[in-house]
This record gives C-alpha cells, sequence and structure tokens, in this order.
C-alpha cells in the first residue's frame, strides 16, 4: 500500500525530516506522532504533493511524486491543518464539485459528481451544510467539510494533519469512527498527524513517533506508547492504565 | 445518534436542487448584465455632437446603405470603434484585474500592480519625447509608434518579473512588492523624460497617461478584439482549474493542479491584456479592480461565472464612462480614465454597502 524508503524533506536549506521508512497496509491507519517540530506535518505536506522530498514514497507500488497530475485527486485525499478552503466564497456542495472536477475543460459537472457530493455529504452526516459557506461555519464543522473534501474522490491513500484540533470530543469521535470505518471497509491507508495520545491509541493500529525529524520508534500503537518512551520523547511521565478494556494515557508530569 | 445530526437537518436532494437554482440564478445575472451592456452601447452609439435616436442607430448598424450617409459615417467611422474599444478594453482590463487578484492572492491586486501603466508611460515617453522605437526594426505605421513601445515595455516588464518569481520562488506577496520596485523606477525614469520634454511633447505624454478613447481605430479595435477574443476561450476552458487555486490556494496541487504553471499562465494572459488595452488608450484604472469584486458579490467565486460576469462588468462600467465622458461637459470629452473611478466608486461602495446589509 503505502511505504516510505529514506524519505527525507529539506526547507530552505535544512533538513525537516530524515530518512523516514514506514508501510501502512490496506485498511490500516497509522498516526504521526511526536512533539511540535519534529517534522510529522512536513512529511504529510510532502507525501500530499505541497512540498519536494528525497527518497522514495510508494503508493501501490508506484512514485508519489510520478502519479499522473489527473489522477492524484483519485490517489490522495489531504485535509490540512489549516484548509485553505476556508475563505474561499464557494458553499460546501460546490466545493464538493470543484474536488473533483478541479482539472475538467468542460463546463458541466459530470451527473456522477453530483451523486458523490451528496453521498459523502450523507455519509459523515453534513447535509444540512451543503449550501453553506466555509466562512460561515463553526471550526469542527470546517473539520468535516475538509474531511468530505478529501474522501470525495475515493483516495487510495488519506491524509490527515491534525484533523481533530477543532472539534468537540463527542465529534472527535464521530469524525475518526468515520475515518476508522471508511479506510477498513475501504482498504486505503491512512496516515494521520495526530497530537491526542489516547485517540492514536484507540484508532491506529500503527503508530511512528518522530524526534528531530528522525523515527524514534515505530510498531503497533499499544508498543510504540510505552511510559518510557513518552517520558524519553515528550519530557512528561505518563501513567498508562487499563480502561474498560482500552489503555488510557494520563500525563502525570513533566521529567525532571 | 450521530453528533453532528443537526448539520443533516436538510435532504440530499435539496442540496442538488438548491445547485442548480444557483446556477439558473447566476445565468440571468449573466444574460441582465449582458442586456444592459448591449443597451449602454447603443445609447454610446447613439450620443454625441449629433444625438441619433435608437432608432437610427440599429437601423445604421443593420441596414448601413439605408441611413443617410453623414449617419452611416458618424456610427461606422466614428463612434462604432469607440464603443467597441470601450466595451473590449472594459472587459479585458476587468478580466486582467480578476486574474492578478489570484495569480498574487492579493485582492487589491489590479492590471497595473506589476508597473505595467508606469512600464507603458515610460514606453511612450521614449517615442513621444525622444521618438525612439523599441520596434524600429519593424515597418509599423507612425500611428503605432507609441503604442508598440507601450505595448513592448508594459509587457516584458510582467514577463521579467514573472519568469524571476518563477526561478527565485518568490512568494506572491514578494512579486507585488517587486512590482511596486519596479513601478517606481519606471514612474521616476518617466518623470525625467517629462522633465526633458518641449511643452508640445509633455501635453502629448499627460494626455497620453490620462487614458482616451478617441486614440482608437479599426485597426486597434481589431489587435484588442484578437487578443481579448483570444484570452476568452483560454479562460473558459482554465475556469474550474482557476476556481481550484482560488478556492484551495496552493493546495490545489493536491488534486492534480499545476500551481506554478498555472499562475505563470495566467500571469502572461492578464498582461498580455492589460499592455496591450493600455498601449492603445492609456491608463484607466479602477475597471480591473473593482468589476471582479463586484462579479464576485453578484456570482460568487465559481469562475465560470465570475469570469464571465467580471467580463461585462468591465465592459459596462468603461460604457457607461465613455458616455459620462461625452455628456458632462457638453461639446468635449473628458479623459476615460479620470471618469471610470468617479463613475464607478459610488456604484462600488452601492454594491458593498448593500451586499454587507444583506448578510449581516
Amino acid at each position: 500500500m503505502l511505504e516510505l524508503h529514506a524519505v527525507s524533506v529539506e526547507l530552505s536549506g535544512s533538513r525537516i525530516v530524515s530518512d523516514v521508512a514506514l508501510r501502512v497496509g490496506a485498511g490500516q491507519t497509522m498516526a504521526l506522532l511526536g512533539r511540535n517540530g519534529a517534522g510529522k506535518s512536513t512529511l504529510v505536506k510532502a507525501l500530499a504533493g505541497l512540498l519536494p522530498y528525497a527518497g522514495r514514497a510508494m503508493l501501490d507500488g508506484k512514485e508519489l511524486a510520478c502519479l499522473p497530475a489527473g489522477a492524484r485527486g483519485a490517489h490522495l485525499g489531504y485535509v490540512a491543518q489549516d484548509p485553505a478552503m476556508l475563505a474561499a466564497r464557494l458553499t460546501v456542495f460546490e466545493l464538493l464539485l470543484l474536488s473533483q472536477n478541479s482539472r475538467r475543460l468542460g463546463w458541466s459537472p459530470p451527473r456522477q459528481s453530483f451523486q458523490r457530493a451528496d453521498d459523502i455529504l450523507g455519509m459523515l452526516g453534513i447535509s444540512g451544510l451543503a449550501a453553506a459557506m466555509p466562512m460561515q461555519l463553526s471550526g469542527g464543522q470546517r473539520q468535516m467539510v475538509a474531511l468530505a473534501l478529501a474522501l470525495v474522490n475515493r483516495p487510495r491513500l488519506l491524509l490527515l494533519d491534525e484533523p481533530t484540533s477543532a472539534l468537540d470530543l463527542a465529534n472527535q469521535f464521530h469524525l475518526l469512527d468515520t475515518v476508522e470505518r471508511y479506510t477498513r471497509r475501504n482498504g486505503i491507508a491512512t496516515l494521520m498527524v495526530l497530537h491526542d495520545l489516547n485517540l492514536a491509541s484507540r484508532y491506529a493500529d500503527r503508530s511512528v513517533l518522530l524526534e528531530g525529524g528522525e523515527v524514534r520508534a515505530q510498531g503497533a500503537t499499544g508498543d510504540v506508547l510505552t511510559g518510557e518512551r513518552l517520558a524519553q520523547v515528550y519530557g512528561v511521565h505518563c501513567h498508562i492504565v487499563p480502561v474498560a478494556g482500552r489503555r488510557a494515557i494520563i500525563p502525570v508530569e513533566l521529567c525532571r | 445518534m450521530s453528533p453532528v445530526e443537526s448539520y443533516a437537518a436538510v435532504p440530499v436532494s435539496d442540496s442538488r436542487s438548491h445547485y442548480q437554482r444557483q446556477v439558473a440564478h447566476k445565468l440571468a445575472l449573466l444574460a441582465v448584465l449582458v442586456s444592459l451592456c448591449a443597451l449602454a452601447m447603443a445609447l454610446d452609439l447613439a450620443i454625441g455632437s449629433e444625438t441619433l435616436s435608437l432608432h437610427q442607430v440599429v437601423q445604421g448598424l443593420l441596414h448601413p446603405q439605408q441611413v443617410a450617409p453623414e449617419i452611416r459615417v458618424v456610427l461606422w467611422d466614428i463612434r462604432l470603434p469607440v464603443t467597441l474599444t470601450a466595451a473590449i478594453a472594459g472587459a479585458g482590463l476587468a478580466l486582467s484585474g480578476s486574474l492578478m487578484q489570484t495569480v498574487l492572492d492579493n485582492p487589491l491586486a489590479e492590471p497595473f500592480t506589476l508597473g505595467i501603466s508606469a512600464a507603458a508611460g515610460f514606453g511612450a515617453a521614449l517615442a513621444i519625447v525622444f521618438q525612439a522605437s523599441a520596434l524600429a526594426f519593424l515597418p509599423l505605421p507612425a500611428e503605432f509608434i507609441v503604442t508598440g513601445n507601450a505595448f513592448l515595455f508594459s509587457l516584458l516588464t510582467v514577463i521579467c518579473i514573472g519568469l524571476f518569481a518563477a526561478r527565485t520562488g518568490l512568494a506572491p506577496e514578494m512579486v507585488v512588492l517587486l512590482g511596486i520596485a519596479v513601478h517606481f523606477i519606471f514612474t521616476a525614469m518617466l518623470g525625467m523624460a517629462q522633465y526633458l520634454a518641449d511643452a508640445d511633447q509633455l501635453q502629448a505624454l499627460v494626455f497620453w497617461m490620462m487614458g482616451s478613447l478617441m486614440k482608437t481605430g479599426w485597426r486597434k479595435v481589431e489587435i484588442l478584439f484578437v487578443i481579448v477574443g483570444a484570452a476568452v476561450p483560454v479562460l473558459g476552458l482554465l475556469s474550474w482549474r482557476i476556481t481550484a487555486l482560488r478556492g484551495f490556494g496552493s493546495q490545489a496541487a493536491v488534486l492534480g493542479v499545476a500551481v506554478k504553471h498555472l499562475r505563470m499562465a495566467l500571469l502572461l494572459l492578464a498582461a498580455l491584456m492589460a499592455s496591450s488595452i493600455t498601449a492603445t488608450i492609456g491608463v484607466v484604472g479602477f475597471i480591473g479592480l473593482v468589476a471582479p469584486h463586484m462579479a464576485r458579490m453578484l456570482v460568487g467565486e465559481d469562475q465560470r461565472f465570475s469570469l464571465a460576469l467580471t467580463a461585462a462588468c468591465g465592459a459596462l462600467v468603461l460604457t457607461l464612462a465613455s458616455i459620462f465622458s461625452k455628456t458632462v461637459f457638453p461639446g468635449a470629452v473628458l479623459p476615460i480614465g479620470m471618469v471610470t473611478s468617479l463613475l464607478g466608486v459610488p456604484f462600488f461602495l452601492w454594491l458593498l454597502l448593500g451586499h454587507r446589509a444583506r448578510r449581516f
């Protein structure tokens, strides 16, 4: 599915991501974890085609950087930390049509674009937002719209950069439940940047812990998120306790 | 129960029919604007030192042989080139402004943001004051020496800025600052040319800079028609991509839009239209700044409609300005560049305040 081999990203001459290697299988969700500045968002942006990278990033055996422009939307769905569409004077429904037809040369969108837009709004439970403009929506509603825009092209790889940062508790679960269900049902690969370790623990099959742009640990999320490793990477003592059959990570205090 | 259930109150089929109603509404607005343009053009043809009736105008246009020779001459040889220049130049300046605002990601950008007006002015000054032609190697008629110089300097200026920005990876806001620097350089050189000019040359140069539709002729109408007319279908084909650029910015690249190439192509199209229009009628400000905003207020960001409406707004405003320039002081024709701002600002404010009142 998604395989990275020695992927590095440089910005203004300094290396932000160094030799990252990872693999996300079909139907799997991987969390990218680490402190601020660890290179998580930079790596996701590079995979989305917004920054150049060195190394190899393969999706279904094809190099991501070499995907034909016309096929990128069908391969990649990306939710940015700060989605650019928020300022656009377009309705949510228009944005969904645009997302599917951004390279179209004809005038009218094909009939299936309308159906897909309806379907995705219905699937996320936000049909009521179709006629609204993003600037009129709350932060949480915008996150849901951003996810709808990322999913409407039925991508093979879903890249999410802090998708729950503006959501209340219930909507965090709703959005990640949706992502998890969609990922498994459609056999896609999902790579998401998260800061909430409990959400990562609950929703990510595998996790990668980045530090200074390098992979500090990766594997099954339960194996990666140990108290010792969290203390080393985040500098915070955490208790990890079983709650209702799940692991709950409770930050206790800064390491001294 | 879904936590976002409250968002899902609208039935799915309603979102599609709402979109279709929106499209019908936008097409109706476009039809109204185009009709107003046609009416304004007819009035512009009718009004002048000898006012014609609308019937005479229509008769003279459709059946030239059936009207008196003097009416035919007034219509076809004097007024029609001016009216067509106003409509085409208005549409072209408006489109150019819209593209500049998109490319530079700046709502205050206009066709002259990157120094086109000052560069054209300097090119014209070289021809008027020093009788120097950058196109001396071409067998151009005398009437095209000033126009050719202005066109070449303004177009080359934008191409150089665009290539420099592309090569160095400058952000849009840095490109705007570079354009401002170039503007000041050409303004200084234009000032130097004015300082060295004699009284007649100075008068010619100042009048050229004010912008006037009276400099036009059928040949210039043909050139403008070809340039703006060629840009329109290209923009029509690119309208989804331009909307993606406006809607998603650089993130449009995720959807396969070649953002850098698109920005460069739009910059060249904008420069080509603005340079040819400025070289033909001089500096006409305001239209390129506000016509795109008018269109966006009326139909939003979908460039399939917004660009068409932008062109119609630009054509309407410049044609109305042409009428106004002939009627405010009977017997005299004011420079069009002065009139566009006087006429357009109140209309724009009315639209802006009306729009705010509806939103809040």
